[in-house]
């Protein structure tokens, strides 16, 4: 419990800097405490209307239509700007969130392909501000509560204290009930889950099924996955139906109470049937208050989950994008010295030495995992080195502002190189003014104006998110013109040319590198013929640098 | 404006589909109807106590607290909570049951459907049809199947009893029929709608949400975080502008709601107050109408609720049906012997309306091992398809052993040809079930490590925790690359097929890994008729027949000296792949 207020501290520590939209939250209670008050007014009228038998006056008509009126409008006011502000709460964590994202670390978000962080968003938030809202409806509800038993309390103070009696046992029998429902559904979550695991990776591999003719047995076995799955499944339902079958026990049990009570003073003569039937309307409204209120409590509860969530991504840290020194004093190779480095406790830089001379083009080489786009995301920072340096001339990268750093670097990714929205968005990426001129220049220099020349509105065409209309090749011609457009002092390449056809491909890094004749480039190379185009190749194996030298070299130790 | 119509149009077609779908999953779809009659009896049993129940109150409000009395209305509530309890449980009950019903037909038809079919590709959807459509469509067909009838039974019923009264009390009640009708068709219509296209924002924002998170590498090393904040913060701005306008729709719909329940009291009070005075009408009737009015609307409501909420289980049940009618595979019912020769000829396939093999015809020897090589994309995999009998070729036949392989049955066909996918890996369990996976016999622990060690991957396994009985996690993904691939192997070994198709044995494998695994393939199928799609230069030269496709067509056939000499493109292939492997290292 303890533990949890500390994580409710911290996540409303997180709205400092948000604007809460109060004037709107007061008005939704005023309008809700009002709304109150003019229940009871119904009340008082509709038990004057039993009590006359219909016999009333045009007077007591006009003050029931109005305030009815008032009821309508009260609760459809209360509605529409709780709505609002729950809204606004959502719209503006969402945007706190999305701006965190940002500038999230590497560490923080390799695992995730974007999945969960995504739900962050798009879920989590809702939940975050019924925090909100909930609270204030507990609040007002309370409040509610109080003005009904006040009322009560005035027209019969035997009955009100035994319906109020019920109070505790609701709250007892609600609280003891929602955490057997909570350890039960914990339990079912788990093996409903299995259950589904099994369909997934069946349904993903019919193939394999056919093949394997186990048609008939995976048939049986479904059937009595089907079987668990209906079993977990009713006996959530019928929590379920136990849930509101006791949440509408207490208004039948005070409803019973009220009658029980109220008909025997009716018969004394110490009350009419009318005031009975009002006490009755405001013993329910303050019974569905108060299971509101429960209910409320239990949703507070979920919400907590997500608040956690919420919290955790919004205290990760932070990328500090300016802290450092400017670039243009640092000159020269970049130089990694005793560079280890794992993503968890496995090692796959081992101290690694290596140099990356400047103005050269430089081949890495190595099998798959060997670390390659590893280093050049150590490059880029995305990670520190476990120990050891990287320098890029006197300059050590930490040393470095991320802003200088990356903008002096040109990155060609393996994959997701292409974004959403039109070519010219893509190739601006990052805030920059490119004209047409100079997308022309360099994908002409680039021998790739065919493939502008063939897209309908050519760099105004619109590109589907991760380029899904274009191939791969064409993805990576994206990816090579806005790093050349920018005209880099680094140029990282992680096999930026594996996806071209290899006439294209050809022509293309010969081009590539003949522009970039006074870079430095790093490529990652994936055949004999991007070595044979470097100045300089390295191989990596076993997280340590086994060669270092011409190409020529590579090709030697490979057995040529 | 433009898409917005569309959208709406499209809904239009669906709601109209919707409904011969919803009828199709009534027909097909196995629902419990013996548990669904039953809620339905309960269900009205709950309306008719209900209308007991009010009329025991109206007792009461009218002025009679007798001790009968009060017992009658004790004992009434009572029965009145247990019938609406007990409604609910058996609407649940029903529902299960027959959400596990359908489940279980899908499954049926997953399990033999065509795999060419276009419902066959979509394996998400599936997924999604079985677990979550499943369950949420079933959830509107058995609560309008139970609910509406219940809720009208009511309805009528409570006219019956007014009409008794006083038939002018019949005015209220119809002047609420058309209140709800208006409702059922436009606007919870409306607030389906709206909230149809806040799933659609939702989607938005949460595939520019994902893409943009994949693509984090790519922003940051761009510089381009301040730009990607902007975009996000509209995108969920136009989400909340829809979420705003949700609020909205939902406020009138309640306040339309509430205005009426206000103007049916007032009715109430009008009608009886004039018939009172007159003398027309008893004090206890007058308060019986004044309390079953309320009931009335709600009754009403939650009918014309249900029943918006069935127009909007259309996606649910649409895509169930369709699932449904996808034609399962058909097979003849000859025998098939053990091994022999395959054969295509003039086969052509087209898939996704694509045409992908043009008029092929190839021969695959029995006893021989054959590689069939060409680019990504030039139908390589799609023989392979049509060879297991996955995939009917549009024209041309495919003989095996001299017979069409449409005459055999299909059970008896796959198990003289097997056939392993590219990275189909295993399903997760056991190590020894994953290996015994589709063998039908008893398979002692002997014969299971010999065939481990022919694929040199016993040492690995016996290494890990359990040996045999070590569990695979999901998708294999406990396992290296090539300790899945071998395995994979070693159950081909165990079955013993004649004729084994591999699709790719080494694409995704590491240079080591690919090494041992062509090795573990050459002893493994040693005399058997085996096919290959692969581009490992090693396993194409050491291939008796290689057969190269190039856009869907049979280029060349014969072995590796004769296309060398007479095949361009297989040369120019070849050197790529030396390529390929020279740079690797070894």
């Amino acid at each position: 419990m303890k533990k949890k207020e500390a994580g409710l501290v911290a996540f409303l520590r997180n709205f400092r800097d948000i604007r809460l939209p109060w004037a709107i939250l007061i008005i939704s209670v005023a309008l809700s405490i009002g709304n109150y008050f003019v229940t009871l007014r119904v009340a008082e009228l509709t038990s004057d209307v039993v009590d006359k038998s219909g016999n009333i006056v045009s007077g007591d008509l006009m003050a029931y239509i109005l305030s009815a009126l008032a009821m309508v409008l009260c609760t459809g006011g209360t509605f529409l700007l709780s709505g609002v502000a729950a809204e606004k709460i959502n719209l503006s964590l969402r945007k706190k969130l999305w701006n965190k994202m940002m500038h999230l670390r590497r560490t923080s978000y390799e695992a995730d392909q974007g999945e969960s962080l995504v739900s962050r968003i798009t879920v989590d938030c809702d939940f975050a501000s019924t925090l909100f809202t909930t609270a204030i409806e507990m609040l007002s509800g309370a409040l509610g509560i109080g003005i009904y038993y006040y009322e009560l309390f005035t027209k019969n103070a035997k009955i009100s204290v035994l319906t109020l009696l019920l109070l505790p046992a609701s709250v007892l029998i609600a609280f003891l009930y929602g955490r057997l429902r909570y350890r039960i559904s914990e339990k079912n979550q788990q093996k409903l889950s299995e259950a589904s695991g099994y369909l997934i990776e069946r349904i993903y591999n019919l193939k394999l099924v056919r093949a394997s003719n186990m048609q008939e047995e995976e048939r049986k076995k479904g059937y009595e996955k089907f079987g668990e799955q209906y079993r977990l499944e009713l006996q959530r339902g019928l929590l379920d139906s136990l849930d509101s079958f006791i949440n509408a026990a207490f208004p039948v049990i005070s409803m019973i109470i009220v009658f029980l009570v109220g008909g025997k003073l009716v018969n004394q003569g110490l009350m009419t049937a009318g005031a009975v039937y009002a006490f009755y309307l405001v013993a329910n409204n303050a019974s569905t208050a108060f299971s509101n209120l429960i209910h409320d409590f239990g949703g507070i509860k979920e919400s907590f989950g997500a608040l956690e969530r919420v919290t955790g991504t919004l205290q990760e840290a932070e990328e500090q994008l300016l802290d450092g020194k400017e670039a243009d004093e640092c000159e020269g190779g970049i130089r990694l010295s005793e560079v280890s480095f794992g993503y968890s406790e496995k090692e796959i830089l081992h101290g690694l030495e290596m140099e990356i001379p400047e103005n050269e083009i430089t081949a890495l080489c190595g099998g798959n995992g060997a670390g390659k786009s590893t280093l050049f995301r150590l490059m880029l920072r995305f990670y520190e080195p476990k120990s050891g340096e990287i320098r890029e001339g006197a300059l050590r990268l930490s040393e470095l502002s991320l802003r200088a750093l990356r903008s002096g670097i040109a990155y060609i990714p393996q994959d997701h190189m292409v974004l959403g929205g039109t070519l010219r968005e893509n190739l601006n990426l990052g805030g920059q003014h490119f004209t047409d001129e100079d997308f022309d220049r360099v994908f002409s220099e680039l021998g790739l104006m065919d493939f502008v020349d063939g897209l309908p509105e050519r760099y105004d065409t619109e590109l589907l998110p991760d380029g899904a209309n274009l191939s791969g090749g064409q993805k990576q011609m994206v990816g090579l013109a806005r790093a050349v457009l920018r005209n880099p002092k680094i140029l990282l390449l992680d096999e930026a040319t594996c996806s071209l056809d290899k006439k294209t491909e050809n022509a293309v890094s010969t081009a590539l590198l003949r522009g970039m004749q006074n870079r430095t480039v790093v490529l990652i190379a994936h055949d004999l013929r991007m070595i044979r185009l470097a100045d300089r190749a390295v191989l990596i194996r076993d997280g340590s640098v086994c060669y270092e030298g011409a190409p020529e070299g590579i090709e030697k130790l490979l057995g040529f | 404006m433009s898409p917005n119509k569309s959208n709406i149009k499209k809904e239009r077609e669906g709601s109209a589909g919707s409904f011969r779908s919803f009828l199709y999953l009534l027909r097909h779809g196995k629902l419990a109807w013996w548990l669904i009659i039953l809620g339905e009896a309960v269900s009205l049993g709950a309306g008719s106590v209900a209308l007991q129940f009010t009329n025991r109150m109206s007792d009461l409000v009218a002025g009679d607290f007798s001790m009968p009395t009060l017992y009658r209305f004790i004992w009434m509530t009572a029965l009145y909570a247990v019938f609406t309890g007990l409604s609910n449980v058996m609407m649940t009950v029903a529902m299960t049951k027959s959400v596990q019903r359908l489940r279980t037909v899908l499954w049926d038809r997953m399990m033999h459907m065509k795999l060419s079919s276009k419902a066959a590709k979509k394996a998400s959807e599936m997924v999604s049809a079985i677990n979550a459509d499943a369950t949420l469509s079933m959830q509107y067909i058995i609560m309008s199947l139970i609910g509406i009838p219940a809720a009208v039974y009511f309805v009528v019923m409570a006219a019956v009893q007014a009409a008794q009264m006083s038939t002018r009390f019949l005015i209220p009640i119809f002047c609420l029929v058309p209140v709800y009708i208006l409702y059922a068709l436009f606007v919870g219509r409306w607030n389906q709608r709206t909230n149809h296209t806040v799933r659609v924002r939702i989607g938005g924002l949460t595939g520019f949400l994902s893409e943009r998170l994949r693509s984090l590498d790519l922003l940051k090393a761009y510089g381009a975080e301040e730009e990607e904040k902007r975009r996000g913060a509209e995108t969920a701005e136009k989400l909340y502008k829809e979420n705003v306008r949700l609020r909205v729709i939902n406020t009138v719909t309640t306040v339309y709601i509430l205005l009426f329940d206000s103007v049916s009291v007032v009715m109430a009070i009008l009608f009886g107050s004039s018939m009172i005075r007159t003398g027309t009408l008893r004090p206890t009737e007058w308060a019986n109408f004044f309390l079953l009015l309320p009931m009335v609307n709600n009754m009403l409501r939650s009918a014309s609720g249900m029943w918006v909420n069935v127009c909007g289980g259309v996606g649910f049940t649409s895509r169930i049906a369709e699932l449904l009618k996808t034609p399962e595979e058909a097979g003849g019912t000859k025998e098939a012997p053990d091994c022999g020769t395959l054969l295509a000829e003039h086969v052509s396939f087209s898939y996704d309306g694509k045409e992908v093999l043009y008029d092929i015809s190839l021969s695959i020897p029995e006893g021989k091992t054959t590689a069939i090589v060409g680019r990504s994309g030039s139908g390589k995999t799609t023989i392979l398809n049509l060879l297991e009998g996955f995939y009917q070729p549009d024209s041309g036949r495919i003989l095996y052993a001299g017979t069409d392989i449409s005459e055999y049955s299909l059970s008896s066909y796959r198990r003289r040809i097997a056939y392993v996918q590219q990275d189909s890996g295993m399903f997760s369990g056991t190590i020894r079930e994953a290996l015994l996976y589709g063998i039908d016999r008893q398979v002692s622990d002997e014969e299971i490590i010999a065939a481990l060690e022919k694929v040199q991957v016993y040492e690995d396994i016996a290494a890990f925790p359990g040996g045999l009985d070590a569990r695979v996690a999901i998708w294999g993904g406990s396992l290296s690359g090539g300790q899945k691939q071998k395995l994979v192997i070693a159950r081909e070994i165990l079955r013993g097929t004649g004729t084994i198709l591999l699709d790719e044995p080494t694409a995704s494998l590491d240079i080591s890994a690919r090494k041992a695994v062509f090795f573990a393939v050459r002893e493994a199928f040693r005399g058997k008729t085996l096919v290959t799609v692969t581009h490992e230069l090693q396993m194409i030269r050491d291939a008796d027949v290689i057969i190269m496709v190039d856009q869907g067509r049979v280029l060349a056939q014969g072995s590796h000296e004769e296309l060398m000499e007479h095949c361009s493109a297989y040369r120019e292939l070849v050197l790529e792949c030396a390529y390929e492997e020279e740079v690797e290292g070894r």
